[in-house]
Parts: C-alpha cells; sequence; structure tokens
C-alpha cells in the first residue's frame, strides 16, 4: 500500500519514490505473513520435535524457543529478510525527507506556534533514547539539530510504509482502537484532561481529541525533534494538544493533573528502573477515579513459548533492547509497584478498529473475558489484535 | 549507539554488531543483495508500465500494441507487487512453488 500522510507535510513523492515504498510494504507483509507461518510450519515440524527429543519435554519458554529456533532456515530466512526490510523502510524516506526539505519546513511554518510546543532545551535525553538507533532507524528519535522536523518527518513517512496500511491512513489504528475501546467500555467516564506519554509524533494522541472533545489533552516525550514535528502535524488535522519535553521519571506536572494517562507502544522502550518510575509518576498524576491506560506488547506469561518468541524477536534483531525484559514483567505487578490497588487492574484485547470495524470494538468493550494467546495479539500482520492494560486509581 | 539486550549471547551478532543468523556470514550479506536487486527490479517494473501508460496516452502507442491493459488502479497492482514478491523469494519458503 503506497500510503499518503493526512497532512501538508506530506512530500511531493518522484514515482520511484512511491515504487519504492510500496515494495518494503510488499516485502514486509511477505516476511510477517508467509515467512513468519512458515517459522511457524518449521517449529512444529523440525525444530520442537528436536528439542523434545533431546531434552525430554518441549520448550517452554521464548528463549528456548529462540536458541532453537537458530540455525534452523526458516528462522534465517525470516530473519535475514526483516532487518533487511525493516533497513529498507528508513533507506526509502530519508533521501525523500532530504530532499523535501523545503517543502516539509514551509509547511510547518505555516503552522507555527499555533499548538502550544513546551520544549526543554537543558533536558539531557537518557541512555535508551541517544544510545539506540531504535528500530534501526538511523540517528534514532535524536534527530539532527540542523534540521529539526527530519526525525519527525522520517518516523512518520517510514511508519507508513513500516506498517503495511495496518496502523490505518492516519498511522493512528492504536489510538482509535483504544478510545474507542475505553468509550464504550466505560460510558460514564469522561475524562477532562488527558496525558499521553511517549508520544514520539503524537499519532496515537489524536484520537483522544476527537472521542472526548471537552478534554484538554497533553502529549509528552523526552526527545524534542518528535514533539516538534509532532505540533505541526496535530494542527494542521485541526487537534488541539499542548506538546511537552519531560522524562517520564518525572513529570513536570502537579499531583492529581489527569483523569486518563495513556501509552501506547511505549513501555517496552524504557528501561527497567524508568519503566518503574512512569508507573509511580502516572499514580501521582491521576486524580482519584482516573484510568492508568497501557497499549502494550503482550507478557510472555500469558502466550504460549512459541508466540512469545515471536515477538521477543525485535530485543535481539531489531535495536528494542528492553524489548524481552519488559514482556517477562507481569502488567499486574507493575501497576502495582506504581501504587495502584490490585483489585483495580484492567487489560483487554481490542480489535484494530481499521480493519474488524467499530461493532467489533463495542462487541470486545462487552465481553467479560479476553483471549490473549492468539498469534493475532500484538503482531503487525494480518489481523492484528492490540493488548491495552492498566488502573484505575481508587479514591 | 551500541546497546543490547542484556541476556543477549554474543553469538547473535558478528564482528561488526549486526546480527547474524547464517553458518556463513557471507549469506547473510547476499540476503540484502538479494532484497536490494528485488527492489530496484520492481521500480523499474513500475516505471516501464509508467512509460507504457504515457505512450498510450501521447498517442505514440495503443493499448494492443503492449497486449495488456494499461490501466491499473492500486488494488491491482497490489496484487501484482505481491505476486511478483511471491515469485522472486520463492526459494525461501519452506515449500517452494
Amino acid at each position: 500500500m503506497a500510503l499518503a500522510l493526512q497532512h501538508a507535510m506530506q512530500p511531493d513523492l518522484m514515482p520511484e519514490d512511491i515504487a519504492r515504498g510500496r515494495f518494503v510494504s510488499a516485502l514486509r507483509r511477505f516476511v510477517l505473513n508467509d515467512l513468519a507461518q512458515d517459522m511457524r510450519s518449521a517449529y512444529d515440524a523440525r525444530v520442537a520435535p528436536a528439542f523434545a527429543k533431546a531434552h525430554g519435554r518441549p520448550p517452554q519458554t521464548s528463549a528456548e524457543v529462540h536458541m532453537a529456533m537458530r540455525g534452523d532456515f526458516a528462522f534465517n530466512a525470516y530473519s535475514a529478510c526483516r532487518v533487511q526490510a525493516q533497513k529498507m523502510v528508513w533507506s526509502a524516506v530519508q533521501p525523500v525527507v532530504a530532499r523535501e526539505r523545503a517543502a516539509i519546513e514551509a509547511a510547518a511554518a505555516e503552522v507555527e506556534g499555533a499548538n502550544p510546543l513546551s520544549l526543554a532545551p537543558a533536558l539531557v535525553p537518557p541512555r535508551n533514547v541517544s544510545a539506540l538507533e531504535v528500530h534501526l532507524m538511523p540517528g534514532g528519535y535524536v534527530g539532527n539539530a540542523d534540521y529539526p522536523l527530519e526525525a519527525g518527518a522520517v518516523y512518520d513517512q517510514g511508519l507508513a510504509i513500516f506498517s503495511m496500511g495496518l496502523m490505518g491512513q492516519n498511522l493512528d489504528d492504536i489510538g482509535l482502537s483504544m478510545a474507542h475501546y475505553i468509550r464504550h467500555a466505560f460510558p460514564d467516564f469522561r475524562p477532562q484532561a488527558i496525558l499521553d506519554v511517549g508520544c514520539t509524533i503524537g499519532h496515537n494522541t489524536l484520537p483522544w481529541t476527537k472521542t472526548y472533545p471537552e478534554a484538554k489533552v497533553h502529549a509528552v516525550d523526552v526527545s524534542a525533534p518528535g514533539l516538534i514535528y509532532g505540533a505541526a502535524r496535530a494542527k494542521m488535522q485541526g487537534a488541539e494538544v499542548h506538546f511537552h519535553q519531560m522524562d517520564a521519571e518525572a513529570l513536570a506536572f502537579p499531583d492529581q493533573s489527569f483523569d486518563l494517562v495513556f501509552t501506547s507502544m511505549f513501555l517496552h522502550e524504557l528501561s527497567k528502573k524508568t519503566r518503574a518510575a512512569f508507573f509511580r509518576e502516572a499514580h501521582r498524576l491521576l486524580r482519584p477515579g482516573g484510568l492508568l491506560l497501557n497499549m502494550e506488547l503482550p507478557p510472555n506469561s500469558q502466550m504460549g513459548a512459541f508466540e512469545g518468541f515471536y515477538l521477543d524477536w525485535d530485543c535481539y534483531y531489531n535495536k528494542e533492547p528492553y524489548y524481552k525484559g519488559y514482556r517477562d514483567e507481569e502488567p499486574r505487578g507493575l501497576c502495582e509497584a506504581g501504587g495502584f490497588a490490585t483489585d483495580k487492574f484492567l487489560q483487554f484485547v481490542v480489535p484494530s478498529i481499521g480493519i474488524y470495524g467499530e461493532a467489533a470494538v463495542r462487541a470486545a468493550a462487552q465481553a467479560d473475558h479476553h483471549e490473549v494467546n492468539r498469534e493475532t495479539t500484538g503482531r503487525l500482520a494480518e489481523g492484528v489484535q492490540w493488548f491495552g492494560f492498566g488502573a484505575w486509581k481508587g479514591g | 549507539m551500541a546497546l543490547l539486550p542484556e541476556d543477549a549471547p554474543a553469538t547473535l551478532y558478528g564482528d561488526d554488531g549486526e546480527p547474524r543468523f547464517f553458518q556463513d556470514p557471507a549469506l547473510d550479506r547476499f540476503v540484502t543483495v538479494l532484497l536490494n536487486l528485488t527492489s530496484e527490479l520492481w521500480i523499474q517494473t513500475e516505471q516501464v508500465a509508467t512509460l507504457k501508460a504515457l505512450l498510450i496516452a501521447k498517442g505514440v502507442a495503443t493499448d494492443s500494441d503492449f497486449g495488456d491493459r494499461v490501466a491499473r488502479d492500486d488494488a491491482q497492482l497490489e496484487v501484482q507487487l505481491q505476486q511478483f514478491v511471491s515469485r522472486v523469494l520463492a526459494p525461501l519458503r519452506e515449500t517452494p512453488a
């Protein structure tokens, strides 16, 4: 799918750019569907039986499956192709963003200052940002001081190719699916102040402004380039969001400032220490009756060994060093350690609203039980469903 | 910019820090070459299709000169591309077509 961004910073694409991006999306579909299926077949047919023969039992953990899979052709083919496809995502968009710099900057200048943007130039990005080319993205989130919009533009353009259409036309399927779920599952919950932490370019922040139009929405990230780009991007789409540069370990808002604290695909990018500190901060910032909601990868404890291995792949080969450490933690335990009562915990699986439609999200919101251990949960491939968890703050 | 998972065995990576999958690291590099070539071939395929459409639009050639339909929406192109990828990369599958 040659996805066109839904705002004025969509660069002019030459036919070669479109063809290149389309190819990378198609390659990723092949890898994440066909080669992934082959890897599962190889596991069932060869790898698991060989392991059982050697150990007298099947593999029981993600790590055991990983080590058993290494060396098998299906794993090698999937992995080598997936790494290269990931690099091709960025190499497809970086030259475009460089070439179209003047147009991107001119579009951003049209809305400059329209959305509040509070930067903190003295804030030193933590090591999980500064020392990491996360997702194999050259330069990571830190970006280029000479071209502040570049990192956000590369991320936005790259995500359009990376997501293969599964994150929606506006790359906001996660936010849309989560917001719809919460609205239908808890119709009496009407947040007046919402905080999105780790927002990058705010693509999953924007749906909250539509679902709860009466709410003041704030978005935070530790990295300035994404915020600069995100503030312009939001304004171009008519969304009122206040963007702030802050560290999730120490969020500079008064106690009890928010009714909803939201994150998406954020916790797995934090060190264990920072993650724990964030949960304490979320508890501090919520008003009584407020909700902490995290859209994340499902935990290893609720998945089979192979499904866990499949998701943990990114930890070792996609520059996501905290990925497995996060997935080995218990969602309920994370909330409790942050100060939330155990009986206030919630978790669910919500169908992608773009794939399954609003009725499916509404049905999920009414369901009593959500099966987590499915090949579609948290896996960016055909039929993806999103995992969410969090807790209500008592009071 | 190296920050690796704490439990990652050193054998997962080569001396250059890049992931290593095949016993012979040359194969990892050749997969990269293969995919780069496949990408370039697809780009040329699209470019040729565009040129055909342009030639017809300018009256230089007719649809029947090319022996196929030129008007293609994205959906058709997507199907062709997925078939192209599956065809070129078929030897990587568990059961090559």
